[in-house]
Parts: structure tokens; sequence; C-alpha cells
């Protein structure tokens, strides 16, 4: 009982920290003070302290009333018909190496776009990630990657201007090359 | 004088001429494929088509412009209810009502909703816009910082009423947003905030990509988690309904209007009018509606009272636009520079001198709102139909508009790495059950009601009682406090309720 | 989706049609589009001169220039994507004299070297306006009212720290204090004083161009040696006794480093966009300078002048 009690408390006093270290640098913050007027530092104090006002409520809540009736503890806060897909997420299994795959493919993304630039980034991206997502019709993979990087590519730099990353010699070649072809 | 209803008239010709109807159909269709597209905003698309009005005339750029706007605040509803994805800021609220009724296997018939919503709550704005320009204008002038606070206040406390967890996860999450929206170069003193050195941070963290991380990376990295084994819709082959049917819509009429006419006043406040419009009218709908107790469930009041009031904003807030020169919300912003750019000032002079090109824009308002009807209703169906592609095909495409929205938003990277630290972000909230919602409406309102509440402050030498001795904002600050009181007199009834049922 | 994104494609093949024609490799600078990037938001001043000039400068240089926003931090953000870019004169932005106030200031982001200004395209001074129907019919009026009641005046500007601050620091050390409310959203700084919620505004005339032409507001005092030809009976500063004149402008910088031949390419291609009819109206409908144009070999000197000027105002 008294685990289970302390376990609900556990995150809010994470947060609790959290909100305690963003009161600290609020603190912090350098402006040249105008005599009569509040600070930029008002704000920031009054939204962290206000944050660490509710996580010691809910830390207090969780202590003393444990696991009463109500909501408690971050993992039981959904109630009603949301209820229904917590037990349909349970029956589903989880993957954890696709959701690792899935971040470092995006990560991976950010990290390349400068490099190969928007048209051969984005390319890549789609095919890998429509692989990583255990689609195997490999010719709808690699056309519709095709199709909808031509598609986006022409929207985003012809029609429309979004200034996207051109990529590094010699990748910026495919990029430039694409922006002559119309 | 000319009856305006006259000049209105004279509007609905011009605007019926092949040029315009033709820019305005663009107009809508462009608007509905922004908003469609997780990942661009509004705003963002109405800049990018921007440069396409330099060559046309101004009223054929007025009407293109205005067209993207109306069907807009339509469009991003397909990608809420279909996926789980806000389109805009303004669809968040249709996650609950409009998502549950879409995986209760009516995903039709809640875009059905929608569709009928904005319909309503367009046409309804418009006729406001067209009989009241002169006095909503006047009535606009009487509103300043603090009553810009109350409003944003009252945005920032539908979270009460927003989704159904615990009140405290919600109230951290807002906190959470709040501290986020802080972060950067404040707009007072121009001092850095959380930066911690990096320029990064110092450029401050644009909504958008909270939004669309936290929602869109976040919520495609769950399905990929679970192998895109589950659906975000289940089947929808069975599904043939999508209009409501008359007797429904008659059911819903009188919270359409008051949601439509709540929806047109906010449209009024500067900033995110629309959003702000949408959360309270849900939250309104939610604490005070008929059915406040179904709402979340997926009732037809949830999916309505956010989308009226979101198209009915758009009257409201062209309305300060045309009649004193000042945009009321950043799409209108950017039709202020159209028409500067045609060499046009928009303002009381417009309104006596060019009554045509006003009355033509009033028309097109009519037209386009009829015609997003039109086009929205057939495009439900294919929409509808992208359900049916392989999920990792969709995903993938999905990721990459998101990416494209993050990039476009001040044309840098930095926006990709935040957007993508947010996705994870947005995916571990989404596992601990804790409400993203706040989140957002904090990063979104945060800063508009800082600015409002530091210049009321300077304004009146900190004098905090203005905020509740000067009528409108003490009125909009009463109903604040009595929607946040509510859900504790709610949860004490039922608390006694339950302590005396045993009993007896 | 194929057939969804075929009409995608048809729409803005359409749209694309109406402006741009075929894209055509050069050997010569420049030979791909010119990138303008605008550290303001979509509709504002700056905004819209950037829009302007690039429509204007896409037939000279025989490329698109496309205008990117990048608001946020005065400019700084906007000036960090300038300088985050090559020195190949494919980037270009709007650089005002909000942004160059910050390098009066500590912590800027950005000193003058980083740059070289290619024009400056708009000089304008500033004016204190009040609403038609204010109680203040002459600037004598509000010193009067300024000084019998200090900082109860109500002054609508951009922000603290910024060129509006410096000018009514100044005046305050001439013992006319007020009480300075920034509001950084122009919308809402006008509606202040339009709503009387605030007593006056420190503007440009082109900004609030729509609310003089229809009456709604009025000018009190010029910040400037002289006064205008368009407002014969306002007030100069210096007239006054007061030495206070920084105005508005709007240059366009690039990052220095940028080849000389290119930097000159640009700049004469912006004189020819100055001399066009069209620019000048422009500058008409903003009450700006008509002489406001200066070309590359002028405007660096201009732009380090306005420092000083700044930088003299704040040490005041």
């Amino acid at each position: 009982m008294n685990g289970s009690r302390l376990r609900a408390a556990l995150p809010y006093a994470a947060l609790l920290v959290v909100a305690g270290l963003f009161y600290l640098f609020a603190g912090r913050i350098e402006y040249s003070h105008r005599p009569g007027a509040l600070g930029p530092d008002f704000w920031p104090k009054l939204a962290s302290g206000l944050m660490a006002a509710v996580c010691i409520y809910e830390i207090v809540k969780a202590l003393w009333f444990g696991g009463g009736g109500e909501a408690h503890g971050i993992a039981d806060a959904l109630e009603g018909s949301e209820g229904e897909e917590q037990e349909e997420g349970e029956a589903v299994n989880r993957h954890l190496p696709l959701l690792v795959g899935g971040g470092i493919l995006t990560v991976a993304y950010g990290a390349l776009l400068p490099v190969f630039g928007f048209v051969l980034g984005t390319f890549l991206f789609l095919v890998a990630f429509m692989y990583l997502g255990r689609y195997r019709a490999h010719l709808v993979i690699w056309m519709a990657s095709i199709i909808g990087t031509l598609i986006v590519a022409v929207i985003f730099l012809k029609v429309v201007y979004v200034s996207l990353p051109r990529g590094v010699p010699p990748f910026d070649r495919v990029t430039d090359a694409f922006i002559n072809l119309f | 004088m000319l009856d305006p209803l006259m000049q209105l008239g004279a509007g609905f010709i011009a605007c019926l001429s092949p040029l315009h109807l033709a820019m305005l159909v663009i107009g809508i269709v462009v608007g509905l494929l922004v908003g469609v597209l997780p990942g661009l905003t509004l705003v963002m698309g109405v800049i990018l088509v921007l440069p396409f009005t330099y060559q046309m005339d101004v009223t054929a750029s007025i009407i293109l412009l205005t067209g993207m706007y109306v069907s807009g605040t339509y469009g991003g509803a397909f990608t809420s209810i279909l996926f789980r994805i806000p389109g805009e800021p303004i669809h968040v609220p249709l996650l609950w009502d409009g998502y549950a009724m879409a995986k209760q296997g009516q995903p039709a018939k809640a875009l059905g909703w929608t569709l009928i919503s904005a319909l309503v709550g367009g046409l309804i704005s418009a006729a406001i816009m067209v009989m009241l320009t002169k006095p909503v204008a006047t009535f606009a002038l009487r509103f300043s910082s603090p009553e810009y606070f109350a409003i944003v206040l009252f945005g920032l406390a539908s979270v009460v009423a927003l989704g159904k967890g615990s009140l405290g996860n919600a109230l951290i999450s807002l906190c959470l947003g709040l501290i986020v929206a802080s972060v950067g170069t404040d707009a007072i003193y121009g001092s850095y905030r959380f930066t911690f050195g990096l320029p990064l941070l110092a450029d401050g963290i644009e909504f958008l990509v909270v939004m669309v991380g936290a929602y869109g990376v976040g919520e495609v990295l769950s399905r990929l988690e679970r192998g895109f084994a589950s659906k975000p819709v289940g089947s929808v082959a069975g599904t043939r309904t999508q209009l409501p049917s008359l007797r429904e819509i008659g059911a819903v009429k009188g919270m359409m209007l008051r949601s439509s006419i709540l929806g047109n006043v906010i449209g009024l406040v500067p900033g995110a009018g629309a959003t702000i419009a949408s959360f309270v009218s849900y939250g309104v709908e939610a604490q005070f509606g008929r059915r406040k107790g179904a709402i979340g469930s997926g009732t037809a009041e949830g999916i309505v009272a956010p989308q009226a009031a979101a198209t009915a904003s758009v009257g409201g807030a062209l309305v300060p636009l045309l009649a004193l020169g000042i945009p009321g919300s950043g799409a209108t912003a950017v039709i202020l520079g159209a028409f500067m750019l045609h060499g046009v000032q928009p303002g009381p002079q417009v309104l006596l001198f060019s009554a045509p090109m006003v009355y033509t824009i009033f028309a097109s308002l009519f037209i386009g709102v009829a015609l997003m009807g039109l086009l929205g209703y057939f495009a439900i169906r294919p929409l509808v139909k992208i359900l049916d592609f392989p999920e990792a095909v969709v995903s993938a495409f999905v990721m990459i508009f998101c990416f494209i929205g993050a990039l476009s938003i001040r044309n840098n990277l930095t926006d990709l790495w935040l957007m993508i630290a947010f996705g994870f972000l947005g995916y571990v909230f989404e596992r601990l059950k804790f409400p993203i919602a706040p989140l957002v409406l904090g990063v979104i309102l945060g800063p508009l009601a800082e600015e409002a509440f530091m210049n009321s402050m300077i304004s009146f030498h900190n004098d905090w009682t203005v905020f509740f001795t000067r009528p409108i904002s003490g009125t909009v600050m009463a109903l604040v406090i009595l929607s946040l009181l509510l859900p504790f007199i709610g949860s004490v009834r039922t608390r006694r309720a339950a302590r005396n049922s045993p009993a007896a | 989706m194929q057939f969804r994104k075929l009409v995608l494609m048809g729409v803005a093949g359409t749209l694309a049609a109406l402006t741009f024609g075929p894209a055509t490799a050069q050997e010569t600078y420049p030979s791909r589009p010119v990138e303008f990037i605008v550290p303001w938001g979509p509709g504002g001043g700056a905004d819209q001169l950037a829009r302007l000039v690039g429509k204007l400068l896409e037939p000279s240089l025989d490329q698109g220039v496309p205008v990117v926003n990048v608001p946020g931090g005065t400019g700084a953000t906007g000036m960090a994507k300038l300088l985050a870019a090559p020195a190949d004169g494919y980037s270009m932005a709007i650089y005002i004299a909000d942004s160059h106030a910050l390098l009066a200031g500590k912590d800027a982001r950005w000193t003058m070297e980083d740059i070289t200004p290619a024009a400056v395209m708009i000089q304008a001074p500033s004016f204190l306006f009040v609403p038609a129907d204010s109680p203040y019919e002459t600037w004598a009026d509000f010193e009067a009212a300024a000084k019998a009641e200090p900082d109860q005046r109500k002054v609508a500007t951009l922000g603290f720290g910024s060129v509006d601050d410096f000018t009514l620091s100044y005046l305050a050390s001439k013992g006319i204090k007020v009480n300075q409310v920034p509001f950084s959203k122009p919308s809402e700084r006008y509606i202040s004083i339009l709503g009387g919620h605030a007593d006056a505004l420190y503007e440009q005339a082109g900004d609030v161009a729509q609310l003089l032409n229809s009456g709604q507001i009025r000018p009190l005092i010029i910040f400037g040696e002289e006064r205008s030809k368009l407002f014969p009976d306002v007030p100069s500063s210096y007239e006054l006794g007061y030495e206070i004149a920084l105005p508005q402008f709007r240059a366009i910088a690039l990052r220095s480093g940028t080849p000389p031949e290119r930097v000159k390419i640009l700049s004469d291609a912006l004189a020819e966009v100055a001399a066009s009819p069209d620019y000048k109206k422009f500058l008409g409908d903003q009450y700006a300078s008509e002489d406001s144009f200066l070309g590359a070999d002028q405007a660096l000197e201009f732009v380090k002048q306005q420092l000083e000027d700044m930088k003299s105002t704040v040490q005041k």
C-alpha cells in the first residue's frame, strides 16, 4: 500500500523539481530594470509557481489519500471512453525496435537534410519509413516515394517558395537539377 | 446612400464574374488542402499564396485569400477526425468528440457535422459582418489589454473542460506550455529567457512546432510502435451516412447559433481569435451545455461547438480589417499586406469610397462559405478513403508534411529540431496518459496572455483591479471564475452523493 | 490519393502558370532565385517593402526573388538566418532601424562587421500621433499635460529598448515624463489610440497611413531637424529645442564577404527599382522622404552614423 502511494507521488515529485528549477532560472533572467514595472521574470515565475503548487497538491493527495476512488497518479489519469483504448492498447503488442527505429530515422532526417538537400533527403526518408513500417509492396513503396517526392518538391520549391535546404556538394546538384528541370 | 442590401446584391453579381468565381474556387480548394495537410497551417498557406496575387487586381486577390481563410478553418477537421492529428490549432477540440465519433464507425458523419457547423457558422458570421460592420468595428475598439487578457484567460480556463483526465495533470501540462512559450526573447523587454546560452532557443519556440510535433510526430511514432497493426479509425466500409438529418440539426440549432455568435465576437480579439473561439466554445458547451455530461464521448455538440465558432471567427476578424484597417489575426494581417501591395489602404474611407469592392468581398464570403460546403461535401468520401491506404505509406507522408510545416514557419532548420524534440515529448505524454491539449493551448495562448497582462499592468500602474472593474473584462472574468469553480462544485456534489448513498 | 495529388498538382500548376515563367539557368550572377529574408511577420511595413521590391526586382535580375518571413527577436532571428547562409549574394535581408537599435544595447547577436548594406530603401521620420478627438490640440498642450502629471499620459510604443524607447527616454530627461505602454503587435498599438486606451502613439506616418488619410489620427510633433512638407503645421523636435531625430530606415543587407561585383549588381538593380514610378508611389503612400534611396557606397556610412546617433542618445 505504502509503495503504491509513493509510486503515485513520484512523478509529481519529479515535476516539482522541474518547476522549481524553472523558478530559479526565471530569477536569473537579465534585463534592464524599470521602476514601477513588472519584469520579464514575472510571468515565468507565475507559471512555474502554479505548476509547483499543483504538484505539491498532487503529492499530498497521493500520500494522504493513496489510491482513493478518484483518478490518481499519471498512469490512471484516464477514464471513460478512453479507457477502452487503454485495454485495446494492452492487447496490441508494442514493438520497441520499431519505435527506436522511427526515432532514429526522424533524427537522421533532421541531421542529414542539410547534407542531402530536401529532394534527396525526403525521398530516402519516405522509402526507409515505409519499409520500417513493415510494408513490403516494393513497387508501391518506390513509386509512391518517387511520385510523392516530386509532387512535394514541385509544390514547395517551384510553386510556392519555402526556403528548404539545398544540400552540400555533390548532393546540391540534385536539388539544383530539380529546380532547373521544369 | 444605397441600401446595404442593394450594394450586397451588386456585390454578388460582381463576385459571380468568371474571374472572381475562379479565384474563389481556387482559394477554397487550396485552403482545404492547406487545412488537410498536417504541419501546414492556414496562416502559412496564405503567406505562401500571397506572391501569386501580385499580378491580379485587388478584388480578385482578396477574394482568393478570403476564400482560403474560410475553407482553411474547416479543412483541418479532416485530419483531427480521421487521424487524430489536428490540422490547425482550432481543431484540437475535435480530437475528443470528432475522433470518438469516427472511432464509433461514423467518420463520414463526424465530417458531415463539421461541414454543417462550418457552413452555418460562416453564414451567420458573414451576415453579422455585412449588417453590423460599423457597430462591430466600434465595439472592437472598446477592447484593450485587460479585455484581451480576460478573453485569453477564458481560453486557458477551458482546460478544465478538455478531455477527461485528472485536473491536476491538465494544469501541470498547461503550466509547462506557458513556460515553453516564454522561452526566447520576450516581447516587452527583449530579454533572453530560459535560453541557457543557446542561440537555438533565443528565437523562441513556435506553437506550431509544439502542436505538430506532439500530435503529428508523436501520434505516428506511437502507431509505428504498435506496428501499424491498429488502424486509426476502424473499418469504414459500412459507413454511408454523411450529412446529419434536418431533425438532428434542428435539435442543436440553438447551440449552433450561440457558438457562431461567440466565435464571431471572439474573432475580434487580435492574435489567436479562431483558436480561442474554438476552445472557449467547446468549454462552454462542456460545462454549461444541455448535454454537458455526454460531451467527449462523440456527441454532435462537441463537434458543432468548436467548428461553428472557428469558422464564425473569420467574419469577426475581417470586420476590423475592412472597417478600421487593423488586422485581427495572423491571416488578416497577410490580407492587409495584399491590400497594401495593390495600393489600397483598408479603413473607413474604403468603406465609403470603394463600396463596390468591399461589398464584392462581403458577397464572396457568402458564396465562399456555400462553395466550401459543396466542395467539402464531395471531398468527404475520397478523404475517408485515405483510411484504406496502407498506413505505413500514409504515415510516411504525414511525417514529411510535419517536417515541411516546421521548416516553413521561419524557414529555419532549428524549428525542425524543436519539432522532433516535441514529437518525442508528445509520445512520452501519450504513453503516460498525460494530456497534450493543455500543453498546446498554453504554448499558443501563453504569449498572448502574458503580453496582455503585462500591458495592463504597465498601463494601469500595477492596479490589478482593472480586470474586474472594466465592464467587458469584468464580465468575462466573472465567466472565467464561474467556469473554474463549476467542476469543484460538481465534484463536491458527486462526492457527497457517493458518501450518502452507501449510508442510505 | 493519387487522384488527389493530381488535382493538387493541377491547381498548383495553374497558379504557377499565372506568375512564373520557366526558370532558365544562367552562368552569371544571379543564376538561381535570390532569397529575400524579412526578419518580421507578414503584413507589416518591412514585409510590404520586401514584397514590393522583390516584385520589382525580379525582371531586372531575371530571377525569382522569393520573400521568406523569419520573425522573432526584434529581427535577430532573421539576421541569424542571413548570417548562416553562404556569403554568395543569394540571400539578402531587410534591415531596419529597430533591429539596428539592438546593436546599441549589449548582447547583440551580430555586429556591423557582419553585414554589408546593399542599399537604404526608405527613410521616414517618426511622429507622435493623437486621436482626432484628442483634447491635445498641439504639442504644447501635450507637453503641459505631461509635465503637470508625470507618468500619467500613456504613449503606445513598440517595446522597451527600442528606438521608440530611446526617444521617450530622451524626452523624459527633458522633464516630459510619460507612461510608455509597449505593444509588440501593430494592430493592438493602433487600436489602443483609436479606442482611447492610450493618449498618444509613437510611429512613422507610413505605417498608419490608412488612419491618417481617413482623419482618425493627427500628428503633434515630428522627430527631425525640419518640418515635413506633408505636415507643414506640425512642429519639428529640433525647432522646439529637443535635439533628437532617430528616423526609421529600412535597408537591404547582405552578409559581409559577398563578392563586391555581386553587391554592385544588386545595388544597381535596387537603384533601378527605386527610380520606378511604382516605387515612387509607394514612397508617397508611406509618407517617406523622396530621396530615401542610398546605394551601396553611401548606405554603409549612413547605417554607421545611425548607430552612433542611437548610442549617444542612450548615453544621455
